[in-house]
């Protein structure tokens, strides 16, 4: 690889205002279908911008080679990880990007904040953290996802621990991989709940052949009957 | 030599960063750098000595991740073995040494990587004591320092060097990592680290890592115009750069020692290296800098209290310190600490922060309750909700001591007197912990009537103060506002003394609205006695921010006498009061047409039920408002939400409309002193390790709506305290909630025991993970798939009861 080297743990900093947040989305993560109220509308008009002053991204990424790719299982970084959600995502790859990724602790204070007028706004202001951490984990794949096809590797949609069967408790093996406490202010707590909690953590297979779009997230996803699951 | 000695007439050096080096040699990914104390110990010493052959004179323990969490009791290794091993590395090399240079050993502290609460779930005193064991162990060990290095969290520093202080005498140094923004991760500016580390008895202070000397400038120039102890500089080798395959750092050692000579006469007194620093980095510095005489440490002389993201300078600028977080003559704030109404507490504190108040005076003190429990309680809320710098206010001194100990920065601290037994008790706890105290002027011998007087009994405190090395700038005298009903030269004698300790350097604040009592029109008193304090010199004052004829005075003073540039603080505030007074012109005119309260719930306008139900409440009853117009209008959104045409943001929405609507209601009852008869009481909780509590909130909303007696425990509540609180209460329904996985063992656990204690209390369960299978398996008696269900299921359960 030209711009990255293989198991060199980088940090990642964006500036907020590259970070531009949808009202779709923020109205899908607050559990709204069809149209919403001017009231509604209103709510989120006036706190995004606040919620936007508050965000920090930072991250922290490396590069591993797999070491092996058999049955439901996969080896990197010498760990190995039963699931066959995630053998089928990183299938055909040769390495993947680890990374962690937050808005920062400032957001969960305006959170916080919130939550003592009302739900409502805690509500808001947690969907619009949502929106927030997914549009900087978005803007820094395609960043590098440029880098990485000057050499011909194309990036594999982004895949978390707690998605279908990729365990929760690779949480500790990234966080600590990427000391990641250090370099983003992301630590993970004995129940496996990341903190700050905009926060995601996952891996992104890179594969030699461009496959394009690959259906991911909802789509994939067993559970049909969720409350938050994206109409395609 | 003690080094603290030896740095007031030289420079001193660090060595560089251990983990590049260990890379190097074959430190594996996941590997922990502390193993190889024990298992290549002569690697390390030949690292360390390496340094040492460079010119540094610190040397840091390869000790950075040394803790409990990851030397616990199923490790290879115990956290001794590792800990002294590595000291014994480091004395080894020291031994091998061959030049003539004065050399320490620091115990190296980083972070324990887990994010204190509330952020994260690390109790405060957990992360205390898990310090604490390494220090005691490296103490023992015989290491001449500590350092505690790399945390970019004010809370974990603060816990940390407590740690430090409580367990050893050794000199404590402290280096911080800044993010680009100039601020820790979590928020801190230097100014407001500084404040709390020094008032923790930091013997050296500064910062390390995440960048190269170049960026660092910034933040050692801050740094250094406020630290009154010596700062230490130790960057990365710049920062890293990938090109071609390899990763070097962007500086070469010439560089970095050039750069770094810069950065020593900004007022530097220990400089070395971070990430990327080799012993050739640390030989470029110390040759580049042989012979450097930094220079001297200063006083600064500020007067500061800090939060956990600024600092709040007194002396400059009059501060005003919002009074309204004290129950005193508030009948509904008694009824709020009473029940543990800490959603009320808040609702005070946030109302005085947009009021303008830049610092809260927190009270909790009533004779029925557990003031120290309530004390922590309010501190940890109000540093959730609020940046704003805390002035903890009590007489219990077990209340200030857990509060100020707590306190996420440098405290005020309210109060100490000219009582011997009083300044004994406080001043420790000063000294111990940091803080800025208000000194009242009255002793044994009660309050003088002279200002002479008044002045002499501070004068006292200063000096009995300095015998605990406490320094003036840390007392801010309260020459104590008297009543002027009762005695008509009151506030004569309290601005005489007051002009006279200002004249004299000193700080001073005072409660204001004391001189007033027993007249009317209290606010016309209060601003002109609050402008002639502020004429005076008064620094801090005690007041209500939401007083608009104190606030006006405010302004004024700050702009008439130079302290507001442009006079922009002015204009806003000008601006606002008429704007406010306009607004409440404008409201019942446009808003009460042609709309009924229950379509106003319905479509969710706040402001309008509010308004229409106070005149419902003209011509009907509190009951029949409720009955006829309120619940009709919740039901309709409840049922549309159930069915799927109304979803869960214009449910609450409504549910914000409605509350509005109740507290119109509310207002009315207690003017007509009825009170409104209650359903059962429900007790809810986010189960033990679970942080997530929006969606619990959203259930205690709507459940409150319809009229239950919600008592809500919060987020991450163990078992037993769900249980205790249950049977106290004697609720017949318990709701828990729990949005992870990983926290449905604890939530199976608390049905249980809940079930095995107390026959009779039903459960019901809910959270994003959960199925109707998960709560059945755990023997819940309710899962509820979202709110309106739970709200249902309590109806039940009511009405059962009623039977």
């Amino acid at each position: 690889m030209t711009e990255f080297n293989y198991d060199t743990v980088y940090s990642h900093r964006l500036s907020k205002d590259k970070i531009q947040l949808r009202k779709r989305e923020i109205l899908r993560y607050m559990g709204q279908k069809g149209q919403a109220s001017d009231e509604l509308k209103a709510l989120i008009d006036a706190l995004v911008p606040k919620v936007h002053s508050s965000l920090n991204p930072k991250g922290a990424f490396v590069v591993k080679k797999i070491q092996g790719i058999g049955g439901d299982e996969i080896v990197i970084d010498n760990m190995i990880i039963s699931s066959r959600n995630l053998s089928k995502n990183l299938r055909g790859c040769k390495a993947a990007v680890i990374f962690a990724m937050t808005i920062g602790s400032e957001t969960d204070r305006f959170i916080a904040r919130q939550s003592h007028a009302s739900p409502l706004g805690a509500l808001a202001a947690s969907a619009i953290g949502a929106e927030a951490i997914e549009c900087y984990v978005d803007v820094w794949q395609a960043e590098i996802g440029k880098s990485f096809e000057k050499d011909g590797l194309f990036m594999r949609p982004r895949f978390s621990p707690g998605y279908g069967d990729f365990s929760l408790k690779f949480q500790e093996n990234i966080i600590s991989l990427l000391t990641a406490p250090i370099r983003c202010g992301i630590c993970v707590t004995d129940k496996l709940i990341l903190t700050p909690s905009k926060s995601v953590t996952g891996m992104i297979g890179l594969s030699e052949t461009n496959e394009g779009c690959i259906k991911i997230g909802c789509e994939e996803c067993a559970k049909t009957d969720c409350a938050f699951r994206r109409n395609c | 030599m003690n080094i603290l000695d030896s740095i007031k007439n030289k420079m001193l050096f660090f060595d560089g960063g251990m983990g590049t080096l260990l890379q190097k040699k074959g430190l594996e990914s996941g590997e922990l750098p502390e193993v190889w104390n024990i298992e290549k110990g002569d690697e390390i010493t030949a690292i360390h000595l390496d340094y040492l052959n460079a010119g540094c004179n610190i040397l840091k323990t390869n000790t950075f991740g040394a803790n409990k969490l990851k030397f616990g009791e199923n490790a290879k290794y115990s956290l001794g073995e590792v800990i002294s091993a590595a000291v014994s590395n480091a004395k080894k090399a020291i031994e091998l040494c061959t030049n003539s240079n004065e050399h320490y050993i620091a115990l190296d502290i980083g972070p324990c990587g887990k994010l204190l609460k509330p952020l994260g779930n690390l109790d405060f005193d957990d992360a205390c004591e898990l310090f604490a064991e390494s220090v005691r162990i490296g103490t023992k060990c015989g290491v001449d320092l500590i350092l505690i290095e790399t945390m970019n969290d004010l809370y974990e520093t603060k816990a940390a060097l407590l740690a430090a202080k409580e367990n050893s005498s050794l000199p404590v140094f402290v280096t911080n990592a800044y993010d680009t923004n100039e601020k820790l991760m979590t928020g801190a500016s230097p100014e407001a680290v500084c404040a709390c580390l020094e008032g923790l008895g930091a013997d050296a202070i500064g910062l390390n890592c995440s960048f190269g000397p170049s960026q660092m400038k910034p933040v050692v120039k801050r740094l250094s115009r406020v630290s009154s102890v010596p700062i230490i500089v130790n960057p990365n080798a710049g920062l890293p750069s990938f090109k071609n395959g390899v990763t070097t750092y962007d500086i070469k050692e010439d560089e970095f020692a050039d750069i770094m000579a810069e950065i020593a006469d900004y007022g530097v007194h220990i400089m070395g290296g971070c990430c990327g620093t080799t012993p050739k980095y640390i030989q470029a510095l110390t040759k580049k800098l042989d012979g450097y005489k930094p220079k001297p440490v200063e006083e600064k002389n500020i007067s500061v209290i800090s939060s956990y993201t600024h600092a709040v300078e007194f002396g400059k600028k009059p501060v005003i310190i919002g009074e309204r977080i004290n129950p005193t003559g508030k009948k509904l704030f008694k009824e709020a600490l009473r029940n543990s109404d800490i959603d009320y507490i808040l609702d005070v504190g946030l109302k005085q922060v947009d009021a303008g108040a830049h610092v809260l005076d927190v009270n909790v003190g009533l004779p029925e309750i557990d003031e120290c429990k309530m004390m922590e309680k309010v501190i940890v809320s109000l540093q959730t909700v609020t940046d704003l710098p805390l002035q903890i206010d009590t007489t219990n001194i077990a209340a200030m001591e857990r509060a100020i100990r707590i306190y996420n920065g440098k405290p005020m601290i309210n109060s100490v007197n000219g009582k011997q037994e009083s300044m004994e008790a406080v001043f420790p706890l000063v000294k111990k912990y940091g803080g800025l105290v208000v000194a009242l002027t009255l002793d044994e011998n009660g309050i003088p009537a002279t200002a002479s007087e008044r002045v002499k009994i501070a004068e006292k405190i200063y000096a009995k103060a300095a015998e605990y090395d406490i320094a003036k700038k840390d007392i801010i005298v309260d020459t104590l506002a008297m009543t002027i009903s009762t005695d008509s030269s009151g506030a004569v004698c309290t601005l005489d003394a007051l002009e006279q300790i200002s004249k004299r350097g000193g700080l001073t604040s005072l409660g204001v609205s004391n001189v007033s009592f027993g007249l009317p029109a209290r606010e016309m008193i209060n601003s002109i006695f609050f402008t002639m304090a502020l004429g005076k010199g008064l620094s801090g004052a005690i007041i209500n921010p939401h007083s608009v004829e104190m606030m006006k005075a405010y302004y004024s003073y700050l702009a008439l006498s130079g302290l507001d540039e442009n006079c922009s603080d002015y204009i806003d505030f000008a601006g606002s009061v008429t704007v406010t007074s306009q607004v409440l012109d404008a409201k019942p005119k446009s808003t009460l047409e042609d709309i009924t309260l229950k379509s106003a719930i319905i479509k969710g306008l706040k402001e309008s039920s509010y308004n229409l139900a106070k005149k419902s409440l003209e011509t009907q009853s509190a009951l029949d408002v409720i009955n006829n117009e309120i619940v009709p209008a919740l039901d309709v959104v409840g049922k549309g939400f159930e069915e799927k045409t109304v979803y869960l943001p214009q449910l609450l929405i409504s549910a914000d409309a409605a509350k509005a609507a109740f507290d119109a209601v509310k207002e009315s009852m207690a003017a007509n002193g009825d009170r409104q008869e209650k359903k059962c009481t429900v007790v809810i909780a986010t189960v033990e390790g679970d942080i997530h509590d929006i969606g619990k909130n959203i259930v205690k909303a709507l459940m409150e709506n319809y009229g239950f007696d919600v008592i809500d425990l919060g987020k991450d509540v163990a078992p037993q305290d769900i249980l205790e609180c249950a049977k106290k209460n004697n609720a017949p329904l318990v709701g828990l909630s729990a949005l992870m996985t990983t926290t449905v063992p604890a939530m199976e656990k608390t049905v249980k025991l809940i079930h095995s204690e107390l026959a009779g209390t039903k459960v019901i369960v809910g959270g994003a993970v959960l199925t109707q299978e998960y709560a059945d398996s755990m023997g819940a008696d309710k899962y509820a798939k979202d709110a309106m269900e739970s709200v249902r299921y309590a109806e039940e359960i009511n009405y059962g009861l009623k039977k």
